[in-house]
């Protein structure tokens, strides 16, 4: 404020040169005659008021510049004064209107002008506009009040404290609603507020607080305990506060309830949990057990319901303690107290039966905290791993079984790299385990044709079907061998492939007895023809001889004759048999017509159709083109089949006899009205020796390797036979040839 | 005209004289022999018109025999028919080669039939 005593010693009305100095000044000078009229005004004053000297000087001062609502009251008071009425008021501050309305408030200093006789004549006022200053107090007085309102107002609590003693001046009433504790506590105790903190949050935000001293803000959450023993997150932030040199005289900050934030966050990471639990692993059980271990909520997959060990009836809201049995309990209780006590995730499996069988689980249980992050129970994922474990067991037991057995058993994965081979595998192959695992089977195989092991894993790997065979495999050292193997593949619960057991016999020895079998049948049969051939021709020529013969003897000796016939065909069927047995027939295929080898079998049956009146019907499909077939064994199949309708037809009967080409073969049809085939029996019809029981009463004589011979040659040579027959009503007998053509077989002997 | 001349290697004693019998019977000379080395010999001194030949033999058999008999010069034409216990399908190509006129399993014919054989044989 600039001093007002410069204009002291003037006059109501100065003079030119003190005017000149008054209107240098930033203070306004305004002097009043008696009766209020200005009498001078200063450039600040006019300036201020935004008037014209002209328009001021003369003019009453409280007209011109007071506001109407005050005019009255000011008036009053300077009338008093200039009447000597009442002591002086030195210093006034009074608000002034400018000429354009604004408001503004002056301070004023006050002197009373006096004439030399002493008579009061005049004011002198010398005033400073505090409009701004006065404004900037009326804010900071309302800012004050707002911020106390809004702390007062505010959840959190706003704390001010002093660093030197860390005394709180000063906290909002919040502090009562989250500390759960008096203010006034808060001002005689000054430890009050570490004490509340949850021991284990104590250290670090006493720390945090510390370092406020530095200069250090903080930003933190820590739980607090109140005297209820309730727990609640308080965010604290404090922030400190400097004087000029750079000293912390006072620490303010905040501190906010987020114990429902927490809440809400910790049920989140539960819900979290839970979901992506359930999502992860959809087989999963999932139990959630308080602090008791009483069952709560459980999640289980639909599919699952069913292998519960209890309905949830029965265990929501129990204790495991009461429910399970005490094995199960010993295992299971112990990993989930371990969870919950060391606050870790702990592994288990447990063992249950269900409905009498026995489930695995392997489970994890993790601890449950609160919305406090105090543990508050335990939740437990368990997999149902039954599967894996009856697999694993299964598998362990069928090694144990597997290892001491004599026949070469091998398990591969669905790749066909051997996993398993036991010890008998060892011995056939010469391979140890050790160079068969990880292998391929192929290691001792591979001595058959390519197509023979593309048909075996299209069996078993895609039609996922046991494929049984013989084959040639080599051992280690170089060895070929005859093995009889059966691959089966090992399906799991959705039908896929687990893995492919193989079992393989070495049938070398076998296939020797047996060749040496077949090769003394075929000796034994070439050496019975010698004797036959003499028996046959003695009779021969004893009903040939001119001498006369008994009909007795004579019909002995036709009965010798044909008894030789059938024992030269039972011999020659042997040899067919041995030599198919030895698979050393040949198939020699040439281009023939199957119907001109029909009609010369019906032509050699002849006179045994007519003498039983049988009625042949032949049907033939135009155009059956020629084949390429062995005409032999044609023949031999054809007959077989002819003479078995002949044979079995009653006299009078009908036969007929079709041929036609379906698709990619050619097919005959056998169809007669005899006796047919005990349906019990016609399975066995293809068998070797095979007889069927009203065959038999029909034809005590044959031997039972025709339709067996047959088989064996239409298997060799690519042809199929089947029947359908219906006892006392006949038989239809199918022999079906690919229009393609037989097979050729480079065999050393040819069938009889 | 002479007689015409048979020889018949046979070691079964039945069949060779069954044989003998029926081709005598039939107004052949014949000459025996019961294996395949005596039959080589014989063969090669009595220059047979048709020679029945058994495979299975004990010294020599019937293969090996007829294969000696076709070195010699008079023996590369003498027709042969193999009488046999062996079956067709255990012919071996070498009697084939060997120029076999007929291979017959005994077993399987009659007597007449054989008969027959040999006379239509010796009758060309």
């Amino acid at each position: 404020m600039k001093r007002e005593t410069t204009a002291k010693s003037s006059i109501l009305y100065p003079s030119a040169e003190t005017i000149k100095f008054l209107d240098a000044i930033n203070a306004i000078v305004v002097s009043l005659d008696k009766d209020g009229k200005i009498s001078f005004i200063n450039k600040a004053g006019r300036n201020l008021l935004g008037y014209t000297k002209k328009e001021l000087l003369g003019k009453d001062w409280f007209k011109q510049a007071i506001p109407a609502e005050a005019r009255k009251e000011i008036k009053g008071v300077f009338r008093k004064l200039m009447g000597g009425k009442m002591s002086f008021v030195k210093v006034y501050d009074n608000e002034v209107v400018t000429k354009s309305g604004k408001r503004k408030i002056v301070s004023w200093h006050n002197t009373l002008l006096k004439d030399k006789s002493g008579k009061i004549i005049g004011t002198l006022s010398a005033g400073t506009d505090i409009t701004e200053k006065q404004e900037i107090q009326q804010k900071h007085r309302q800012g004050e009040a707002t911020l106390r309102q809004m702390a007062e107002t505010i959840k959190g609590c706003f704390w001010i404290t002093r660093w030197s003693d860390k005394q709180t001046i000063y906290a909002t009433k919040g502090f009562e609603k989250i500390w759960g504790r008096k203010l006034e506590d808060l001002y005689k105790k000054k430890n009050l507020w570490a004490q509340a903190i949850y021991p284990k949050d104590r250290t670090k935000a006493l720390q945090n607080f510390i370092n406020l001293g530095k200069g250090q803000s903080y930003s933190e959450e820590y739980r607090i305990r109140r005297p209820d023993k309730s727990i609640r997150w308080v965010r604290d932030q404090g922030y400190p506060v400097k004087d000029n040199q750079g000293e912390v005289k006072r620490v303010v900050g905040l501190a906010q309830d987020i114990t429902k934030e927490k809440e809400a966050e910790e049920k989140l990471k539960l819900s979290e949990a839970k979901l992506e639990s359930i999502i992860s692993s959809t087989p999963d059980l999932t139990f959630v057990f308080n602090k008791k271990l009483d069952f709560g909520e459980y999640y289980c997959p639909p599919e699952m319901e069913k292998t519960l060990y209890l309905p949830p009836k029965k265990f929501l809201g129990k204790n495991i303690n009461d429910i399970f049995p005490k094995e199960l309990r010993e295992v299971v209780v112990p990993p989930l107290l371990e969870a919950m006590q060391k606050e870790i995730c702990t592994s288990f499996d447990y063992e249950i039966p269900i409905r009498g069988e026995i489930r695995y689980y392997a489970a994890r249980a993790c601890p449950r905290r609160d919305a406090r992050g105090r543990v508050c129970g335990v939740t437990v994922v368990s997999r149902d791993i039954s599967q894996r474990i009856n697999a694993e067991e299964n598998m362990r037991k069928f090694q144990l079984a597997a290892e001491g057995a004599s026949d070469h058993i091998v398990i591969t994965d669905i790749d066909g790299k051997i996993i398993f081979a036991n010890q008998a595998a060892e011995e056939n192959t010469g391979y140890s385990r050790k160079e068969m695992i990880g292998k391929n089977p192929s290691l001792w195989g591979q001595q058959m044709p390519v197509e023979f092991y593309k048909k075996l894993w299209r069996t078993i790997k895609i039609e996922k079907k046991p494929f049984s065979g013989e084959v040639k495999n080599k051992g280690k050292d170089g060895r070929l061998y005859d093995a009889e193997i059966r691959l089966s593949p090992i399906l799991g619960d959705k039908d896929e492939i687990i893995y492919f057991l193989g079992i393989e016999r070495d049938i070398t020895r076998e296939k020797e007895i047996d060749r040496a079998k077949t090769e003394f049948v075929s000796l034994a049969s070439h050496e019975l023809r010698g004797p036959l051939t003499a028996i046959n021709w003695y009779t021969e020529m004893l009903l040939g001889s001119k001498e006369d013969l008994s009909p007795r003897c004579n019909k002995y000796l036709q009965e010798i004759k044909a008894g030789g016939r059938r024992m030269v065909k039972l011999v020659n069927a042997l040899l067919n048999v041995s030599r198919i047995e030895l698979g050393t027939f040949t198939i020699k295929p040439e281009l023939s017509s199957v119907t001109a080898i029909i009609d010369q079998i019906l032509k050699t049956r002849q006179s045994k159709i007519k003498g039983r009146g049988l009625q042949i019907t032949k049907s033939y499909q135009k155009h059956i083109p020629k084949v390429k077939i062995d005409p032999a064994l044609i023949r031999t199949i054809m007959s077989n089949v002819i003479s078995n309708a002949i044979k079995y037809t009653p006299a009078g009967g009908k036969i007929s006899i079709e041929v036609s080409k379906k698709g990619k073969d050619i097919v005959f049809k056998v169809i007669d009205s005899g006796c047919g085939i005990p349906a019990n029996q016609q399975h066995r019809v293809f068998e070797k020796l095979f007889r069927a029981d009203n065959a038999v009463s029909i034809d005590p004589e044959g031997h039972g390797l025709g339709l067996y011979i047959v088989k064996s040659i239409l298997d060799q040579a690519g042809g199929k036979i089947w029947f359908e027959s219906a006892l006392n009503q006949g038989s239809t007998f199918y022999v079906s040839i690919p229009v393609s053509g037989m097979k050729p077989q480079a065999g050393k002997k040819e069938l009889t | 005209m002479p007689k015409r001349k048979i020889l018949i290697v046979e070691d079964e004693t039945d069949v060779q004289k069954i044989l003998t019998e029926n081709l005598k019977q039939a107004g052949y000379q014949v000459v025996n022999a019961t294996n395949g080395e005596k039959g080589v010999k014989a063969a090669l001194q009595e220059h047979p018109d048709l020679i029945l030949m058994d495979i299975i033999m004990p010294v020599k058999d019937g293969m090996t025999a007829l294969k000696e008999i076709r070195r010699d010069a008079w023996g590369k034409n003498v027709p042969v028919i193999v009488l046999t216990n062996l079956s067709d399908g255990d012919r071996s190509e070498t009697a084939d080669n060997l120029g076999v006129q007929d291979y017959l399993v005994k077993a399987d014919w009659d007597l007449r039939e054989v008969v027959e054989k040999v006379k239509q044989m010796l009758s060309r």
